[in-house]
């Protein structure tokens, strides 16, 4: 428990750090004009016409898919790691059949052409 | 008590002036790559340089867009500084130099590592103009991708040390350093740390050439230079924590101590720099097509070998 409790005071002091430099930082430099032009978004130079929402490829998404699989997947193998030495064999061989499965899916989603980026 | 808190202020502090001087290291050696001179007129070698650009950034003004969410462009810079300054804390630097050691140090780590992909994603999505909004989208596509592969590395690690605690994998690899014994972990975790600290060749994030300062375009004065200082942070982190896991941490062939552990940290810091000004940058769908084709199932292989191995030694 103690542990925890270090950690949260590092992660105040941590916080401290970045808005004690701003507060410098506010009272250092110049104050804002009145020129609204200076807030425009940066695009090299050209004035912004749209929005800046674009329509963006829908392989995005299939990779938030995959990223869920294969991170839960690692989440089930981490417990098998830390306790498999007590387990003896028959864990390990529990653990080829899970990644073996994994392997078979990793296969099915690469002849589905799901890692192709066209 | 006191003591321990002496210890972390050196440490946050060491952390703080390594990332500045990260980039004092960039700036020489990729002049040295090129044929140029680099910094060298504030100090000797130009060792004043890091801290002439902090105070320089400290006396600019601060833009946001107008387009900006005004609260989550203050968080953004925020969110990647404190995870690098918590993450610096876990690392065992020496023996007698361990200021938290939690039974599941390692994951936190990753953990931490992850919280930094979120500054990343909503800078993006906070300044809400073009160039940013590109930059955050492959930003995260590309630290998600790349997420397993060090995932898988880490456990390949586990496996070898059965603990997750950062202390107790150092003193497993009191004899052999766990390099030698799983050197496709190595591998594979030094290439998808290079994608998870956005540097070349993986820094399509913040494509100079094409996104101009892809994320962080928006941001100026002090926030600027929390992106910046949280970025080679986090080149410094990685560095350490491969140290840890792979290259047997503070253990040295003669006497072990904070020395070999500095050491080791400086050379991964150089390669990271040497990989950067040496190869050229990746087209998007090689970088994903690498990940997802190759490292993943790599990975996988590499660490049921592994586990077999150490269960049939015994």
């Amino acid at each position: 428990m103690e542990v925890y409790i270090k950690l949260l005071l590092i992660v105040i002091f941590s916080l401290l750090i970045p808005i004690g430099m701003i507060l410098i930082q506010k009272i250092l430099s110049p104050k804002p004009t009145q020129n609204e032009n200076k807030y425009l978004p940066y695009e090299s130079g050209e004035v912004p016409i749209t929005d800046a929402w674009l329509r963006y490829p829908v392989r995005f998404y299939i990779v938030a898919f995959l990223f869920l699989i294969f991170d839960i997947e690692v989440a089930f193998i981490l417990p098998f790691t830390v306790v498999f030495k007590k387990l003896g064999l028959f864990a390990v061989i529990e653990a080829f059949v899970f990644i073996f499965i994994l392997l078979i899916g990793w296969i099915y989603l690469y002849r589905k052409k799901a890692y192709r980026w066209e | 008590m006191i003591f321990n808190i002496i210890k972390g202020f050196i440490l946050v502090f060491g952390v703080l002036t390594g990332s500045a001087y990260m980039v004092w290291l960039e700036r020489r050696v990729s002049a040295w790559i090129q044929d140029r001179i680099g910094p060298n007129r504030v100090g000797p070698f130009g060792l004043l340089q890091p801290l002439v650009d902090v105070v320089k950034l400290l006396f600019k003004e601060e833009i946001v867009p107008i387009t900006a969410e005004k609260f989550i462009h203050f968080l953004a810079p925020g969110i990647i500084i404190v995870s690098v300054i918590t993450a610096s804390v876990l690392i065992p630097v020496d023996p007698n130099f361990i200021i938290t050691n939690p039974g599941i140090g390692i994951l936190l780590i990753m953990g931490l590592s992850s919280l930094s992909a979120y500054s990343v994603v909503l800078s993006g999505f906070a300044s809400l103009t073009k160039y940013p909004v590109l930059g955050s989208l492959r930003a995260s596509a590309q630290v998600v991708s790349y997420e397993i592969p060090i995932a898988l590395s880490v456990l390949s690690v586990v496996v070898l040390s059965n603990s997750l605690s950062l202390v107790d994998i150092v003193n497993a690899q009191k004899e052999t350093w766990f390099i030698l014994i799983n050197p496709i972990g190595f591998i594979v975790f030094l290439i998808a740390s290079f994608a998870e600290t956005n540097r070349a060749p993986f820094d399509l994030p913040e494509a100079e050439s094409e996104l101009t300062g892809g994320y962080h375009t928006e941001f100026s004065s002090m926030r600027f230079a929390w992106f910046f200082a949280g970025e080679y942070g986090h080149i410094i982190i990685s560095s350490a924590v491969i140290t840890t896991l792979f290259l047997g941490g503070y253990h040295g062939p003669i006497a072990s101590g904070l020395w070999w552990f500095l050491i080791k940290v400086f050379i991964l810091c150089y390669i990271f720099v040497w990989v950067r000004w040496t190869f050229p940058r990746l087209r998007y769908d090689q970088l994903m097509k690498f990940s997802w084709k190759l490292l993943i199932p790599v990975s996988l292989i590499n660490l049921l070998i592994i586990a077999l191995v150490k269960i049939l030694q015994l």
